[in-house]
């Protein structure tokens, strides 16, 4: 982690320090993510080829970045930020009565966020997965398997509204910019 | 934190089973074997996607009839219904480029 110092005079005009939070991993992967959904969206039932083409990238990031979270820099792995049930749940109290604390990383709400996302994403991959291959073993394919992929795709983009909205309010709340952070991995400490 | 833990491990697991799965068949179907259906049509391993009338004559040279429905799915392949030699509904999946039925499953659903 490395703090950046204003030196010497120049220390009053110089922005605040900030420490690094987010890797370059976390935010190649958070953004390529967030367009290859957002172009497998656009595509479906239109372009074919790109919409499987985003699809296999969501499916890939899906896995990397799950892998990252176990082996990651401290602020990607998974420990850092999905709760206990019990931490869910106080950590949501805290946010009604207007007392939610500030994480450096991501706070208890987005810790369950990301796993959520993360789910709807793969969900939604596995459904078209099975779409173009067949479900091995099973039945062949009927038009129940393409309402579950719309379902998990719309249910996705619900969870990305509620992600949204959540960085907005998180971001108000403690007087910060989370997108800036997330493009720059950079926040005040 | 536990929960850490599991969540990023299922995640990993699905994904790397989907993915896996996925690569399998996209391996197995551009491995067809290039052998030639009843029809004797000189297949195309690699070759451009046949059209829909294509396929249809590709089945009902291999003795399906009633052929009910063609979809175009991903992966080169169609979905096929249609009556198998025995006369069961059955879903066909044709290799796009060759013709060749690369499964035939009962319609019961």
């Amino acid at each position: 982690m490395t703090v950046a110092r204003p030196v010497g005079a120049a220390a009053a005009s110089a922005p605040p320090p900030t420490i690094r939070v987010w890797d370059p991993l976390v935010r190649v992967l958070h953004w390529t993510l967030a367009a290859s959904f957002a172009i497998a969206w656009l595509t479906a039932e239109e372009v074919m080829s790109v919409h499987e083409a985003a699809g296999f990238t969501v499916l890939a990031i899906v896995a990397v970045r799950s892998l990252w979270g176990l082996i990651g820099t401290r602020h990607a792995r998974f420990d850092d930020f999905v709760p206990a049930p019990a931490g869910f749940l106080a950590y949501v109290r805290d946010l009604a009565t207007g007392r939610a604390r500030r994480f450096i990383g991501h706070n208890p709400a987005g810790g369950v966020m990301i796993v959520l996302l993360l789910a709807g994403l793969l969900l939604t991959a596995a459904t078209g997965v099975a779409m173009a291959y067949g479900i091995p073993g099973a039945v062949p394919r009927g038009e129940a398997l393409e309402e579950v992929h719309e379902a998990a795709a719309t249910a996705t983009l619900v969870l990305v509204c509620l992600h949204l909205t959540g960085v907005v309010l998180s971001s108000l709340l403690h007087r910060e910019n989370l997108v800036r952070a997330m493009i720059t991995g950079r926040k005040r400490p | 934190m536990i929960y850490g833990k599991l969540s990023a491990a299922a995640l990993l697991a699905g994904a790397v089973a989907v993915g896996g799965y996925a690569i399998a068949m996209e391996t197995a179907s551009g491995q067809a074997p290039a052998t030639s259906p009843a029809s004797g049509e000189a297949l195309q391993p690699g070759g451009a996607i046949l059209t829909v009338p294509e396929i249809i004559d590709q089945v009902v040279a291999q003795g399906y009839s009633d052929v009910a429905e063609v979809e175009r799915e991903g992966g080169g392949r169609y979905e096929v219904k249609a009556r198998n030699p025995e006369g069961r509904w059955v879903e066909l999946y044709v290799d796009a480029r060759t013709g060749e039925i690369l499964r035939s499953e009962r319609e019961d659903y």
